[in-house]
């Protein structure tokens, strides 16, 4: 089926959404090994600007590695990668936020000062960078913990400010990598819940990765689903569901039901 | 515990009244320090009653009383110990700028890295108490050839626990700062130089307690006062219990020099817990 797919295709497109024309992500038969090992066979991917889109597959298919491609941090072996306009690594670094499983604050700065490292890197100055940073913490559940070392904070508070953080780069594609890979489950829904209201304001292309479908079928529009090693496309799909009152109401809705059995068995 | 808020402080411990804040910290300073304290003392009671139980000559092992009595002479005592502070001072914090300096321009460039690091290790097997008398000779009896060699026992621990803390970043922390537009120098500004002081303090802290016996070793090789001197004065005319009261003194800067470099880390890092504090919470 997939073969078919990309017969009739040539890309694999992911449904614009809003009727966006431009694409912000082009995969064009990407390939990458690592010495003999092939990790990624080929992939050709477009994905439009201010989507919301989720690679799903097993744990080390290779998904987070075609993640630090797209921005940049890492040079693909063969095909070609176009962020916006910018096929080059720095220029994808450029328009890229990446955020990683780990929070990776740094434990010297309060969150306030760890949401301001991208701005302080531009060169604003702190007290500047913090008067920008400040409003969003109240509107991300971070209200009076402005002052608090990331050691003081609960692991999902961690990510909210890592989140944070990402966004006040400012980059017009956010790349999630695992974001919530290293939370228990109970703070992991809560989290999917939280990140989904934070995205709804996030006028960006949202790339997130995950080995969970449910999460990637909760909080994104299309799931782009790979094999395992080495990672081809297997399936693509694009995620209508009606807005639910709550995660336990979307979870057992028969349509997400069916869509999870079709990504799960993509997989397999 | 199901129930109870989660805050960040013990709130019953913010609000105990300040007399009750003072006993809990004498308290735990006892806990702390009292076993060292208490065996100081056993060893000091079981020498003076050795030294009079047997009989032990003044000129081979004075009793802690005579130390006591030798300190006391503070006109000579005095006088030297501020020579040796200073050397003992000047000449660390020359090692703490060059090896910081050193490490950080190892840190930034491989090939230095790779040419200077054998070197540096190399030059540790060089016997300082060789080089001294050299130096005196080239540079005269005066405070320089001493700042030299305390500076040259101070650096190394430095510069290798600066350089292995710069290097000790992970590599998932570079490539977060580089997504959030950050320069060479800002990676090492806003990481990876605060990364580095835990282990810097650990460098520094081992380098402080060196600080004074280089001064020593300085002293010995030439000079006209200071603590080694007197000690070099001492015995000729056999006046041990000056000898073990210098002893005493060397001892007391490098304590106190060590402990001024915990304060410091602790205000400096109140973030990182070092091992020991770790290892008392619990």
């Amino acid at each position: 089926m997939a073969r078919e797919m990309k017969g009739q295709a040539g890309l694999r497109r992911v449904p614009p959404t809003d009727g966006a024309a431009d694409n912000a992500i082009e995969l064009a038969d990407v390939r990458h090994y690592f010495g003999d090992l092939l990790v990624l066979d080929g992939i050709d991917l477009s994905i439009p600007a201010r989507s919301r889109v989720s690679f799903v597959g097993p744990s080390g298919c290779g998904k987070s590695t075609l993640l630090l491609m797209i921005a940049g941090l890492l040079k693909q072996q063969g095909g070609t990668i176009t962020v916006g306009q910018a096929a080059e690594q720095s220029g994808r670094l450029r328009q890229c936020a990446l955020m990683p499983q780990q929070d990776l604050l740094l434990p010297w700065r309060t969150a306030l000062d760890n949401a301001c490292l991208a701005l302080e890197n531009r060169g604003v100055s702190r007290s500047a960078a913090r008067r920008q940073a400040q409003p969003l913490f109240e509107h991300f559940g971070l209200a009076s913990f402005e002052q608090s070392y990331p050691s003081q904070l609960s692991g999902g508070m961690r990510q909210r400010v890592g989140f944070l953080r990402t966004l006040m780069a400012d980059k017009a594609v956010f790349l999630l990598d695992e974001p919530f890979g290293a939370l228990d489950a109970i703070s992991r829904a809560a989290m999917q819940e939280w990140l989904l209201s934070a995205m709804s304001d996030v006028p960006k292309t949202i790339v997130l990765v995950t080995h969970d479908v449910e999460e990637a079928l909760l909080l994104s529009g299309t799931l782009v689903v790979f094999s395992s090693r080495p990672a081809r496309i297997v399936d693509v799909i694009d995620v209508k569901l009606p807005a639910r009152e709550n995660r336990l109401e979307a979870v057992s809705d028969p349509e997400f039901v069916a869509l999870k059995h079709r990504a799960l068995g993509a997989i397999r | 515990m199901i129930g109870t808020p989660a805050t960040k402080e013990d709130p019953g411990r913010a609000a105990a009244p300040p007399a009750a804040r003072r006993r809990a910290r004498a308290w735990g300073f006892g806990r702390k320090y009292g076993g060292a304290v208490a065996l100081v003392l056993v060893i000091v009671v079981l020498w003076q009653a050795a030294v009079h139980l047997f009989s032990i000559p003044d000129y081979l092992l004075p009793a802690p009383t005579e130390i006591v009595s030798a300190l006391g002479d503070w006109s000579v005592l005095g006088v030297a110990t501020w020579v040796t502070l200073q050397e003992v001072i000047y000449g660390f914090a020359i090692a703490l700028v060059a090896g910081v300096g050193i490490a950080v321009v190892l840190h930034a460039s491989a090939l230095l890295r790779r040419a200077i690091y054998p070197l540096l290790i190399g030059s540790q097997s060089v016997p300082i108490i060789v080089i001294g008398p050299i130096l005196v000779v080239v540079l005269g009896y005066n405070i320089l050839p001493k700042l030299i060699i305390v500076a040259l026992i101070c650096f190394f621990p430095i510069v290798v626990n600066t350089l292995d803390g710069l290097g000790s970043v992970s590599e998932d922390y570079i490539l977060m700062m580089r997504t959030l537009d950050a320069s060479r120098l800002a990676i090492f500004r806003r990481v990876e130089f605060p990364a580095c002081l835990p282990m810097m303090f650990t460098g520094i802290r081992i380098a402080v307690t060196y600080a004074a016996i280089g001064a020593v070793v300085g002293e010995w090789a030439g000079s006209t006062n200071g603590l080694g001197y007197v000690m070099l004065e001492a015995e000729p005319n056999l006046q041990i219990a000056r000898i073990f009261a210098v002893i005493v003194i060397l001892t007391g800067i490098s304590v106190v020099l060590f402990s001024l470099v915990s304060i410091i880390q602790r205000m400096v890092i109140p973030w990182a817990k070092t091992a020991n504090s770790r290892r008392d919470s619990t």
